[in-house]
């Protein structure tokens, strides 16, 4: 489904983090392409969550380096990443629940009125922003009762599509998204799978993270297994299969060899 | 975080406390006096009460200890207890916050400490005060005088301020000004005397006293009297705020604010205790014959008291030629020893 | 609605306190004021009357400016200021010596106004910096300040027939001169919080901190700007205190408060944060102004007024957490 001729939108080489005598990360490698959903698979305890942190620039990482767009970029902290297209979608922390809908789709990037008066005072353009955040969920063909009223009523499902939205609304290319299904139910975890497929046609890049195999296999285009603090394999959906991955996260398949890994990243 | 914000607050207190042990401990042979303030921040001249005896002690050459209530009844018995603990040889207080004096007097007798009380009596105690239903009789005559001359006795409303949290303090003195204004203007109609919660204080009285004038607002013609100057003030305020002051005469109590340069043309008149100055008398009649060795009677009686301090009513006008409180305090301890305030300053001496 | 109706699943899903939106509370609030007017007008005529304006507007403006600044601090997850009588009275006090001086009126409002912000600047500086509770701050500072004040000053007041001493006894189109700039913050304050960006991440920032955070607001900054805008608030209430208070010391706001977090609470500014309509203070305030004074008019004492206050308090905490629990936005 993805674009392979294309260039990478985001690499990562050889990311380490260090806490101390702790090594978190030890070295993980990551090649996200154009309109591609990578899936990032692995025991607790290997490293994934500490790479998702280090691409929103929440952690600083010790070693390695992040290209975007062909260019290296230094991330020190969540705005940094959010200013080179990167959004990360959290289980709990997305929304304010006293605001609503489209309050929060636009929170921390307000449009502001036109009239030179209402900008001089900062004032924001709700209508605008109201007409787009409507467009976007139409877009993603996300229900929710209304974009006017508190997102506190609003399940789960809803929720994380809301946020979903907000990543596009913002013009996001790559979303990351941390176990966007765990608490959910099974049709709203078909709403939410059908929201991420359909961020391909909008251009946008999706790495991630989820413990079920058979969801990952029915959205993803690649899975790369971590292990350890590496990333020892990455894996073309259509060539494999969940008995493969799991073994890999597992240890009962070896991983890939340094140099196939350093070709698969430069493929 | 609480933990430790009471921590704070017990350090504070216990500054005070240490100083004065320290103080106490430095000479032992001499007569030591432990002065408990009264320490509501309303009124500056709780605070003076203790400079004046401070200044006075170190006259006669005593070791003086002062701590200050805090205007809360427990603060008032614990700084009795640290007093009895460091050997003072009397005491003198102000308490305002008066239900703890059975205890504070109990604490004393059985540390065998003679302990004087100001204005608020106890059995135990000799009483240092003025008659506080004499000086409100006295304002209140003061008053009608001025009521009976412009409106013939015929005030549409006589409102007292009130200050409940005095006690017995504010019935004598409210209670007293009504009384001396019925003496002098005897057929004011009952109903016509209405009274609100001015807690002593005009800033805080105020809203009080804009909603009870708005309740009375066919009232032109009002007399305020109140258990001291701010209560007044609060409704003469009130008054002006609500364009209703033209015919507001006030006479209020303890002459806080009837000197200097700020006096609101509508307060009359007050009655002046001089209540910095009570050392003077305290020391006059019951330290220092203690001190030197002839301990008087017990007279803990308002009516009958250790020593009287009288009274000094007066109008606006004459008060004009009264010193405010810190001259008084400086031209006081200049003047020789036992010489009182009303002596010194009373331009109405009865 | 017809422009939500592509996005609806199933409109009788909206429930009606939502469709009636922040303005519920704006409609009960005029409903019990309106009671209380009319019940207190029954039993005595002569209440409704212009004294009676004149005296419900005068408590209402400086209670009303000070519950904007405890608004703003609550809105954006401050929870409440507790310094706010501590400064107060430091400001009032910057205003009398001012005014003493023979400033004009203007020369007085911006000292007040500055030194009110500078507390706040304090207040947040020990908040962010120690990482502590506001609550547990401000409660502190007001402790120091009050403590503070004490060894400063005893008394004072603005001079007789000064600019500010005739500004605090004015009219103006038949109400106190006081009251036209509370109405006038209240309006400003009101229409900015909900429609600027500063005044919507504010709000974001009470409701959810980390949601916030993860959006690039800065909660330090916020924290900051907020105290000094609250703080600059009781600055300018503490211009109308001292026009109108006469002599004051350093407790006298003390009285105040429970009044002015009532009034926040009231209007539905939600001391969770992340929620409130700052117009509802008007009604609000109004409604607890208005209190005191129909109690005199039914001829009860003092004592009934701090009880009712009491009452009024837990009631109105009561309807905040009922919200809070609904989620009304």
């Amino acid at each position: 489904m993805s674009d392979e001729a294309l260039s990478p939108v985001l690499e990562a080489h050889s990311i380490s983090r260090h806490f101390g005598a702790v090594v978190a990360l030890a070295d993980a490698s990551l090649t996200l392409r154009p309109r591609e959903v990578v899936g990032l698979v692995g025991d607790n305890g290997a490293g994934k969550s500490t790479l998702l942190k280090i691409l929103s620039g929440i952690v600083t990482p010790s070693g390695g380096d992040i290209v975007i767009d062909g260019k290296p970029v230094v991330l020190k902290r969540a705005q940094d990443a959010m200013d080179a297209g990167i959004e990360t979608v959290y289980q709990d922390l997305a929304l304010v629940d006293t605001m609503s809908a489209y309050q929060n789709v636009y929170l921390g990037r307000e449009e502001l009125s036109k009239h030179p008066l209402a900008r001089l005072f900062n004032l924001v353009d709700d209508r605008r922003m109201r007409e787009r955040a409507r467009e976007v969920l139409d877009m993603l063909k996300v229900k929710i009762p209304s974009i006017n009223v508190s997102v506190k009523g609003m399940s789960g499902g809803q929720r994380q599509c809301l946020a979903i939205a907000r990543a596009l609304l913002w013009g996001r290319r790559i979303v990351i998204l941390d176990e966007p299904t765990a608490a959910l139910g099974v049709r709203e975890t078909g709403q939410v799978l059908e929201v991420i497929r359909d961020l391909r046609q909008h251009d946008v890049s999706v790495i991630i993270v989820s413990h079920n195999m058979q969801q990952l296999m029915s959205v993803a285009d690649r899975i790369t297994v971590m292990r350890l603090g590496r990333s020892i394999a990455t894996r073309t959906v259509k060539d494999t299969e969940v008995n493969e991955i799991v073994g890999l996260i597992t240890g009962a398949i070896p991983g890939d060899s340094p140099e196939a890994r350093a070709a698969e990243v430069a493929a | 975080m609480r933990n430790s914000v009471r921590a704070f607050a017990v350090m504070a207190l216990s500054v005070p406390a240490l100083i004065g042990i320290a103080g106490v401990a430095e000479a032992q042979d001499k007569f030591k006096l432990g002065m408990a303030v009264g320490g509501n921040t309303c009124c500056e001249w709780m605070k003076a009460q203790g400079d004046v005896a401070r200044a006075l002690a170190e006259k006669e050459g005593w070791d003086y200890v002062e701590l200050s209530n805090n205007n809360d009844p427990a603060t008032a018995l614990k700084n009795v207890q640290i007093f009895a603990q460091e050997g003072v040889d009397a005491i003198i207080q102000f308490n305002g916050q008066a239900a703890s004096n059975p205890a504070i007097s109990a604490v004393a007798k059985q540390a065998n400490i003679p302990i004087v009380t100001y204005d608020i009596a106890d059995p135990g105690m000799y009483f240092v005060g003025i008659d506080n239903l004499g000086a409100g009789i006295a304002g209140g005559e003061g008053l009608g005088a001025i009521v009976k001359e412009k409106w013939n006795c015929e005030p549409d409303l006589v409102i007292s301020a009130e200050g409940a949290g005095a006690g017995i303090v504010n019935e004598w003195r409210t209670g007293g000004m009504r009384t001396g204004l019925g003496n002098v203007c005897p057929d004011i109609a009952k109903e016509k005397y209405v009274s609100f919660e001015s807690q002593g204080d005009a800033a805080v009285g105020l809203p009080a006293a804009r909603d009870l004038l708005a309740a009375h607002p066919d009232a032109k013609k009002i007399a305020v009297v109140g258990l001291n100057d701010g209560g007044v003030l609060a409704l003469i305020n009130a008054a002006e705020q609500l364009g209703r002051a033209d015919e507001v005469i006030g006479w209020g109590q303890d002459g806080a604010f009837i000197t200097g340069d700020n006096v609101n043309p509508h307060l009359v008149g007050s009655v002046f205790y001089f209540l910095e100055g009570y050392a003077v008398y305290a020391i006059k009649d019951v330290i220092k014959p203690i001190a030197e060795g002839n301990t008087p009677a017990l007279k803990a009686d308002a009516g009958d008291p250790a020593s009287k301090v009288q009274p000094c009513p007066v109008t606006a006008e004459q008060a004009k030629s009264v010193p405010d409180m810190p001259e008084r305090v400086k031209q006081l301890l200049a003047a020789p020893a036992g010489t009182t305030e009303y002596e010194l300053f009373c331009p109405n001496k009865g | 609605m017809s422009l939500t109706q592509a996005t609806e699943t199933a409109p009788p899903a909206v429930p009606l306190t939502v469709r009636f939106g922040g303005w519920g509370t704006g409609i009960m609030l005029l409903a019990v004021w309106l009671l209380l007017i009319a019940a207190t007008g029954l039993y005595r005529p002569d209440f409704l009357s212009q004294q009676t304006v004149l005296a419900i507007a005068f408590t209402m403006s400086i209670v009303g400016v000070l519950a904007i600044g405890q608004g703003l601090v609550a809105i954006s997850g401050g929870f409440i200021d507790l310094s706010q009588p501590a400064g107060m009275i430091t400001a009032s006090l910057v205003a009398v010596r001012l005014s003493e001086a023979g400033m004009p009126l203007a020369v007085v409002i911006v000292g007040a106004v500055l030194t009110g912000m500078v507390w706040g600047a304090f207040n947040a500086a020990i908040i962010v910096f120690a990482k502590l509770n506001p609550v547990i701050v401000t409660l502190a500072t007001n402790f120091i300040g009050l403590a503070a004040l004490f060894l400063v000053f005893q008394l004072a007041e603005v001079p007789l027939n000064s600019d500010i001493y005739h500004f605090g006894r004015a009219s103006l189109f038949g109400l106190p001169a006081i009251f036209w700039p509370m109405l006038g913050l209240v309006l400003v304050v009101g229409f900015l919080v909900p429609r600027t960006k500063y005044g919507r991440r504010a709000t974001a920032v009470g409701g959810n901190r980390a949601a916030a955070k993860a959006r690039g607001i800065s909660l330090r900054a916020t924290r900051f700007a907020i105290f000094m805008a609250a703080g600059g608030f009781v600055g300018f209430a503490a211009v109308l205190f001292a026009a109108t208070a006469g002599p004051f010391n350093p407790g006298s706001g003390n009285a105040m408060q429970l009044n002015i977090i009532a009034g926040v609470i009231l209007a539905g500014i939600s001391l969770a944060g992340g929620r409130g309509n700052f117009w509802m203070l008007l009604l609000s305030v109004g409604f607890l102004s208005t209190i005191p004074t129909s109690l005199v008019f039914f001829g009860l004492s003092s004592d009934t007024q701090s009880i009712f206050q009491g009452l009024i308090l837990v009631i109105a905490v009561a309807i905040d957490g009922f919200r809070a629990r609904k989620g009304t936005p």
